[in-house]
């Protein structure tokens, strides 16, 4: 693959030599270009998730689709999905910290492009969409429901005749089979949020074409952006990839203290649910006989560093989801770009990753950096 | 032929066909750096790799010394950064001195430094190799 980026810049490169100057400019480096390759191409082919035998199937997207909306999941009717997860929103909220019951410690984060995820949740209790959709329903401060009442809503509700039709009827599965075949449902339609190709990727689409033309409208400014998320920003390092996520857990240096007290302890959190969970791809709910997944929850690793960091998000769609961090404390994208500029180092951990510095941006460079975050969500078909 | 350039040739004939005489014939292999003294000749083969994506490797160890290998020992870090992976690969002895590695997951675009150990304990032999994961 490398080799092929290395012929696709060459002949980029032969090819703005040949243009010349009354093309406006790709301001890109040959480095650069290369680099921005690698962050597509975009979308990637949905391929079914095998742990989970109804992913792909309509009928059952249709069913998770509609007990994403339906408040009978909840203990008392009182919420659904929706109540946090706000479709108009990207499926997030506009408040910094989610609204269950009571106030929750994190913000709700977005339900888009979750199919390319190896871990979900801010601090990763979850391998699997599934079983990360059976969490806040079971949770006391959310949906607060159980596996018993789910299975009776199943059995006797509006419902009960689709889940038959795809898992068999629901009064010969045990509670919590009925509760792991409706998470099922619901992550077959989580599944099916995606975005679309973006400015961004029509600008790296034609990189790797050699179409300088098309590359060309990509603005200067947004181009300008790009190079500090490639260079100086440091961003790509854990902003990786075509999902602009490496999927890992890192210190971003937003405090972890809790306001009634305590901490967040995050991915160290996390990973004592994980790895106490039945639901994991190693366990006995994984559809997948070849448990292709389960490399990851039984080889992850548990360090002290863990306390305290949390799952990189995916910029993508990035523009419709603030506020942003694990607690939703920065408001807007700007706030983001000046928090890394001027990250105080002293929130960091002390034998933690050496990554992040300030960066000391100027005001221009701020600009053009949120203008090129800007353009990971300007997808004309959103949720296409 | 003049004495010396037959003498020059057979000189050159180890450098030119190098490959021909260490243990592994695969064009991929990349010889590690042994940071001890004495230590067998290692061997990585590696695929390609994508970030965040587990990744294969193949060790060989050549033989021909005293050591006797006991154990091996494969991990990676990024030196710049100060961190390793987080997720321990999975080590197969194939036989002959090869091993196979799954599951080595670099998480971040850049310069990683792969590290080997082998046994045994009382003497083991330590050895590096710069790969960058793009």
């Amino acid at each position: 693959m490398s080799r092929i980026r290395d012929i696709v810049v060459a002949f980029v490169l032969i090819a703005h030599a040949c243009v010349g100057p009354a093309v406006p400019d790709v301001l890109l480096t040959p480095e650069e270009i290369s680099r921005t390759l690698a962050h597509g191409p975009w979308p990637p082919t949905a391929v079914p998730d095998p742990s989970n035998r109804v992913s792909g199937n309509a009928v059952a997207i249709a069913l998770g689709k509609a007990m994403f909306q339906d408040p009978s999941l909840s203990r008392d009717g009182s919420m659904s999905c929706v109540s946090c997860h706000d479709p108009s929103r990207a499926f997030s909220e506009a408040r910094p910290r989610a609204m269950g019951r009571i106030e929750l410690n994190r913000n709700t984060p977005s339900l888009l492009n979750l199919r390319a995820h190896r871990w979900f949740g801010w601090a990763g209790n979850s391998d699997s969409l599934w079983a990360q959709s059976i969490l806040p329903i079971l949770n006391a401060d959310e949906l607060a429901k159980d596996a018993n009442g789910i299975k009776k809503i199943m059995t006797t509700g509006p419902h009960a005749s689709t889940y038959a039709d795809l898992f068999g009827p629901s009064s010969g599965h045990a509670p919590e089979d009925v509760l792991v075949n409706v998470a099922k449902a619901l992550a077959a339609y989580q599944e099916t949020l995606t975005t679309g190709k973006t400015s961004f990727d029509r600008f790296r689409d034609a990189l790797e074409q050699g179409d300088l033309a098309v590359a060309s409208d990509y603005p200067e400014s947004t181009q300008r952006g790009l190079r500090i998320f490639l260079g100086k920003g440091n961003c790509t390092f854990c902003h990786a990839g075509p999902a602009f996520t490496n999927g890992e857990f890192h210190d971003a240096g937003i405090p972890y203290f809790l306001q009634q007290g305590g901490a967040d302890p995050g991915r160290h959190g996390g990973l004592d649910v994980l790895l106490e969970s039945p639901f994991t791809l190693d366990g006995n709910y994984s559809d997948d006989p070849d448990r292709m997944g389960a490399w990851a929850v039984r080889n992850v690793r548990r360090k002290h560093t863990d306390f305290g960091t949390f799952r990189v998000p995916s910029l993508r769609g990035v523009s419709r989801t603030a506020p942003y961090m694990h607690n939703g404390s920065l408001p807007d994208l700007e706030a983001v770009v000046i928090h890394y500029s001027t990250i105080d180092m002293e929130r960091l951990h002390a034998d933690g990753e050496a990554i992040l510095m300030p960066l000391d941006l100027s005001h221009q460079e701020i600009d053009d950096l949120v203008s090129f975050l800007l353009s990971l969500g300007d997808d004309r078909n959103p949720l296409k | 032929m003049p004495a010396n350039r037959v003498a020059t040739a057979l000189c050159l004939l180890p450098i030119l066909g190098g490959q021909v005489f260490a243990c592994v014939t695969d064009p991929d292999a990349q010889r590690m750096t042994a940071e001890t003294d004495g230590a067998p000749d290692v061997y990585v083969i590696a695929g390609m790799s994508a970030v965040s994506q587990p990744t294969d490797l193949e060790i060989v160890v050549c033989p021909g010394t005293a050591k006797e290998v006991s154990g091996l020992v494969v991990d990676a870090w990024m030196p710049s950064h100060q961190h390793g992976m987080n997720y321990d690969p999975e080590i197969e002895a194939l036989g002959e001195g090869r091993y196979s590695v799954t599951n080595m997951v670099y998480h971040m675009p850049g310069l990683w430094q792969l590290t080997i150990t082998l046994g045994p304990d009382a003497e083991r032999a330590y050895y590096t190799l710069d790969m960058r994961i793009q």
